[in-house]
């Protein structure tokens, strides 16, 4: 009997693994957008609370203190001046190792603007060379390299930048960086200056600019006319999530992520394919089965009981047609069992239904045993995959034996109804029964019911006590048929080729025209 | 081609029931007329290898019974019931199939067949079921029990009520479909076998009456996606 139903070798459980893939699919683009989305706040987030935004607007003007010019270095330039003019310079320095700076005070100004990094970080910008701006580095000169890079712009006539950096270390030394002729000017062609560590060798040094001539402009030979405090810069933390290679990172895993999707849900779609094509052919196997030895097998059935109804009184020869009948008959039930499974007709829950029923009806009816059915009328048209029948009409047909066997008793009730989102089928005696808590699950082949069901991810519950019978209870779950996309272009020739074709299709322009469907 | 009369051999009793048979397979056509002749009080007086020819051959034998084949060519085995139920109401017909297909047969009886049988039933079989079509009704299974309350209920609304299923009918046909034999319905109701034959006979007929047209325009649609190569039979 069951060699039937083993012949599915070609049908794959989709079911599952077709699950799991859209679900992996729908989650990973979920969590990826969430990503994303989280990215681009935070990215905003750190821009509005860039390090200048807030600092500039504390800045606050003071009483210009009496030592204020003290330390200041000389004018420095490149060696000609000129109006309109662009000048980077740039100066390098070192904290030595195993020191700190407790204090580190720079006081600057740019004939006429400069934009001010420390490090490649931009810390100030000014615009007014009568003003002298102060700036606190305590807690930006930890130990090491260190670059102080200066853009300046020049007006009108005269150009220069001034400034003293006076770093007290903790091991008692001080550190003077001074304007001098060891600054150097960056040319125009270099690309990403104020981030370079180094010094290239080719980069001129700045020159000294002459102050006397800067003396007339001094408002009543003073100056600075205003001193500029600016609050101490803290050092700069950069939380992880901020910083490059963890965006890189970020990407790249995002990236690999959505490949994996796109490779899943190519998976997916070519499965759906296939799945396609192998009903198809399940059909056409079908069909071929039934066409060609069906029929054949039925004719010589009849052939036989002929004969053998024509033959006179030869009763030996008689016994062996009617053996040959009665086997092709077998033969035909096999192969009745083998086309159930085969044709993709049947992969409906109510032709699941129907089956069950008939088969337990006929297995019965050699047995004295009656059969009741109670089936929830208007079964669904649902789709029933073809590994879930199968294993569903298994374990029935395990559950129907077993009563038939060790229950003795004369009716047997095989219930059929729909649950929240799957299908339910009960078998119920009111016979000996048995102690099911007690019974190990080998005997009585009830191991095999409940894996049979696991294994579709269903589940077979068996309550039984002695003398009150046995309920065996099936249930499996049915995924919705969802609509098929279908794209509008080909939809519409399909349905061109339909109304064209008024007189019935020949199969093969039927079997295109579903495919392109 | 010209109907194929059997000639018998023994002299036709009085009282032998005539038999009609439609099948387009030659060989097929023949075994099952011998097999009729053989049974000592059936006879087969009409066979016919299509539909067309059935409709103008049949009814000039008036038989009690036509077995008719339900894949023919041009016109199907579905479409001739339900033309000849309109020619010859008092016709039994029983559908033929080689194939268990329920979906199949419950159109047949939809479109006026009173019966079906499996190609591969035993001589003895058909002969006890020919028996009971010709006392007045064709045992009728669970499955399309189940089937026809069904139905019935679905066009309940807009059917006037000579087409209804009276109670007891329904009661029977649900008894029916709860897997019950005919024997423990009829003690359940306190009928008798024959007067719950006789319901069934009623039920076939209103059956008929409201859904041949419709039977034979499913079967065509049915036929239109067999084409399409979804389906088989």
């Amino acid at each position: 009997m069951r060699l039937g139903l083993q012949s599915n070798a070609l049908v794959r459980p989709r079911g599952f693994c077709g699950r799991r893939k859209r679900l992996f699919v729908q989650e990973a683009l979920k969590i990826i957008f969430a990503l994303l989305l989280g990215c681009i706040s935070t990215k905003s987030a750190h821009a509005s609370t860039s390090e200048r935004g807030d600092e500039f607007s504390t800045y606050h003007l003071a009483a210009v203190p009496p030592d204020a010019t003290n330390g200041l270095g000389s004018w420095i330039w490149t060696d000609n001046a000129y109006d309109l003019q662009t000048c980077r310079l740039w100066k390098e320095f070192d904290i030595p190792h195993g020191t700190k700076a407790t204090s580190a005070r720079m006081k600057m100004t740019v004939d006429d603007g400069y934009q001010l990094f420390l490090d490649g970080r931009e810390l100030g910008q000014g615009a007014e060379w009568r003003c002298l701006t102060e700036y606190d580095l305590t807690l930006l000169l930890s130990p090491g390299h260190h670059v102080l890079a200066v853009n300046c712009f020049n007006n009108l006539y005269l150009a220069g930048l001034i400034m003293d950096l006076s770093i007290q270390l903790s091991n008692g030394k001080r550190l003077d960086i001074k304007s001098d002729s060891s600054w150097r000017v960056v040319p125009e062609n270099e690309k990403n200056w104020e981030k370079l560590k180094h010094a290239r060798a080719e980069w001129p040094t700045a020159a000294i600019q002459d102050e006397t001539k800067r003396q007339p402009y001094y408002s009543a030979g003073r100056w600075p006319d205003d001193y500029m405090r600016v609050p101490r810069f803290q050092a700069l933390v950069i939380p992880f999530w901020q910083t490059g290679w963890f965006h890189l990172l970020l990407a790249s895993v995002c990236g690999l992520v959505l490949m994996v999707c796109v490779m899943l849900s190519f998976q997916l779609a070519l499965h759906a394919k296939e799945q396609h094509f192998l009903n198809l052919e399940r059909a056409r196997i079908a069909r071929d089965i039934h066409d060609d030895f069906g029929t054949q097998l039925t004719r010589l059935v009849l052939e036989g009981e002929v004969a053998q109804n024509e033959l006179s009184d030869q009763a030996k020869v008689k016994l062996h047609f009617s053996r040959i009948s009665d086997g092709l008959r077998q033969a035909l039930e096999t192969m009745d069992e083998v086309l159930w499974a085969v044709n993709p007709r049947r992969d409906t829950v109510g032709d699941f239904v129907t089956y069950v029923c008939e088969y337990a009806q006929t297995f019965l009816q050699t047995t004295s045993i009656q059969c009741l059915l109670e089936v929830e009328p208007d079964m669904p048209l649902l789709h029933f995959d073809l590994p879930l029948r199968r294993s569903l009409l298994l374990a029935v047909k395990e559950a129907i034996t077993n009563a038939a066997k060790h229950s003795g008793v004369t009716t047997l009730l095989l219930k059929i109804h729909r649950q929240e989102d799957g299908l339910a089928v009960v078998v119920q005696d009111d016979g000996k029964g048995f102690d099911s808590s007690q019974t190990r699950s080998e005997r009585h082949g009830l191991g095999n019911m409940v894996q049979r069901m696991h294994e579709v991810g269903g589940q077979c519950a068996i309550i039984s006590r002695p003398g009150k019978g046995c309920r065996v209870e099936f249930s499996i779950p049915l995924m919705r048929q969802r609509p098929r996309f279908r794209w509008p272009i080909f939809h519409l020739r399909t349905l061109n080729r339909k109304s064209k074709s008024a007189v019935p299709q020949t199969p093969e322009v039927a079997v295109k025209t579903n495919l392109e469907a | 081609m010209k109907p194929q009369t059997i000639e018998k051999t023994a002299k036709a009793a009085p009282q032998q029931i005539k038999i009609a048979i439609v099948e387009d397979q030659p060989d097929v056509r023949e075994n099952w007329s011998r097999l009729i002749n053989s049974f000592p009080d059936f006879d087969c007086v009409c066979a016919c290898l299509s539909g067309e020819e059935a409709l103008r051959e049949i009814p000039k034998h008036r038989p009690s019974v036509v077995l008719m084949d339900i894949f023919l060519p041009r016109m199907s085995g579905i479409e001739c019931t339900a033309q000849l139920k309109e020619l010859l109401p008092e016709t039994q017909i029983i559908i033929l199939t080689a194939m268990n297909d329920k979906e199949l047969i419950f159109l047949a009886l939809q479109a006026g067949a009173d019966g079906y049988l499996l190609k591969r039933t035993k001589p003895a079989d058909l002969h006890r079921a020919l028996l009971d079509v010709v006392a007045g009704g064709s045992p009728m299974s669970s499955e399309i029990a189940r089937r026809v309350v069904e139905s019935f209920r679905r066009k309940a609304k807009d059917v006037d009520k000579s087409l209804k299923l009276s109670a007891r009918e329904e009661e029977i046909l649900v008894l029916l479909s709860r897997g019950y034999p005919n024997k423990a319905i009829a003690d359940q109701l306190n009928l008798s076998v024959e007067t719950i034959y006789s319901h069934l006979k009623r039920v076939y007929e209103k059956m008929h009456v409201h859904s041949r047209t419709e039977a034979v325009i499913r079967y065509l649609d049915s036929q239109g996606k067999t084409s399409m190569g979804t389906l088989l039979d």
